[in-house]
């Protein structure tokens, strides 16, 4: 992909910076103004998070694995987190305070490694009856994931983003109740067998885990936000 | 005295951590009160665990409304929710043991409450004395060896729950508010490295 043409982006008075940027087929040239590149590259890793947590309840719903699916997104979440670190290491005035970015950045990847490793676990522990309390976990966690990518498109003005991030939290307490519920009922269970408690107990923390770190994503907006207010 | 040097918001911000560090210190000995009695005071936690998330709500809005911090921002934010995160465990944890209908609460998890109580203790005190970036080294020390106490506390529990009990189900549930409990304590100890950071940058 060669450069695009800059009338396509801005007038002449737009100081424009010549930026690299690993493209899937190589390096590749692309002439947007730097702050422009790490809220396009936000707004990318919200869709994937986004994504991904839906992926992550529907296969919940579906009791069917997605986990390959989930594993691509992860790897493609990897590579938006890199191209976010390179261009912190190379913007000498980025928009939003460097460590800032990093500690978003990573805060995102994280909730989609969990999310990828709760899908991971489903399989390797070999289970196939989804318990109502996991699909119900799973759609929470596919509208908080929505209320992410939404928040990340706001990063610009920070307008209208408390609303956003307040659903965030709402849902975190959502999670919290049904986990609450859901270790009730499995101790309750006493046909349990060892082996079931172990794997319903990791798989509650997983996705309990996947839960927080959205919190966290939330909770680190609003500290920029806070900053840059 | 020379009242009009200091601005009023820096006084604020001061105000509302002691009184995070008060709810700290009561979480804590509620916590180790329920577990010597036996009793479940979850209610009383819960209520103290909201009166913290509105302590910390109260921090980050005067954050926002305020030009000149006394302390660098972030640092605010990051003090208020580590204390934060200290009573939410705390709380957590006397939720999962109501949860799981623990009646009888081990002599291991009765030393853990006795030492986040004492931490809890420390942390108030650390709090009060933040306004002047006093030294603050004591309390810190003070609160990592309590923590290294926990350490060998939990350690030993655990190894002995692994050797006397056979049933899945009590070993998964006294596992976790082991893990639970230590995690409270290594929240205390990251909240202590905050409050000696924030008084060695400023004093």
């Amino acid at each position: 992909m060669g450069p695009a043409p800059p009338d396509s982006i801005g007038g002449p008075a737009l100081r424009l910076r010549l930026l690299f940027a690993w493209g899937g087929e190589g390096l590749r040239l692309s002439l947007v103004p730097r702050e422009r590149r790490f809220y396009e590259l936000f707004q990318q890793q919200g869709a994937l998070v986004s994504e991904t947590l839906t992926e992550l309840s529907k296969s919940l719903l579906e009791g069917r694995s997605r986990h390959p699916r989930l594993r691509e997104l992860e790897h493609e979440c990897d590579d938006v987190t890199h191209a976010i670190y390179n261009l912190t290491n190379r913007t000498f005035s980025a928009p939003i305070e460097p460590e800032d970015i990093l500690l978003l950045a990573h805060a995102l990847d994280e909730v989609v490694d969990f999310a990828e490793e709760v899908a991971d676990k489903i399989e390797l522990y070999g289970i196939h009856d989804i318990t109502d309390s996991a699909k119900e976990f799973g759609e929470c966690l596919a509208k908080a994931g929505v209320e992410l990518a939404k928040a990340l498109t706001m990063l610009e003005d920070f307008k209208g983003l408390d609303p956003v991030l307040q659903n965030v939290h709402r849902l975190e307490n959502e999670g919290d109740q049904i986990t609450r519920v859901a270790l009730q009922r499995l101790f309750e269970a006493y046909h349990e067998t060892p082996a079931d408690l172990i794997k319903w107990k990791d798989l509650y923390a997983l996705l309990e885990s996947t839960l927080d770190e959205c919190e966290s994503v939330a909770e680190i907006m609003e500290t920029i936000s806070i900053k840059n207010a | 005295m020379t009242p009009s040097l200091i601005p009023q918001g820096g006084r604020r911000f001061y105000d509302l951590f002691r009184q995070q560090g008060d709810l700290v210190s009561e979480t804590l000995a509620e916590l180790s009160k329920s577990l010597l009695e036996g009793k479940s005071r979850h209610a009383r936690l819960r209520d103290l665990e909201h009166q913290c998330d509105e302590a910390t709500h109260q921090i980050h809005n005067l954050v926002n409304s305020t030009f000149v911090t006394p302390i660098e921002q972030e640092d605010i934010l990051l003090l208020a929710s580590s204390l934060d995160d200290i009573v939410d465990l705390a709380e957590e944890t006397g939720d999962k043991i109501d949860l799981y209908q623990i009646r009888v609460i081990s002599d291991a998890v009765k030393a853990m409450g006795e030492l986040l109580a004492k931490a809890g203790t420390e942390i108030a005190a650390a709090l009060d004395r933040l306004e002047g970036f006093a030294e603050l080294k004591p309390h810190r020390l003070e609160i990592h060896r309590l923590e290294n106490e926990g350490d060998r506390i939990t350690r030993e529990a655990i190894g002995e729950l692994f050797s006397k009990v056979n049933d899945a189900a009590e070993l998964v549930k006294w596992k976790d508010i082991y893990d639970l409990l230590e995690a409270t304590m290594d929240a205390c100890e990251h909240a202590a490295n905050v409050m000696e950071t924030i008084s060695i940058k400023n004093a």
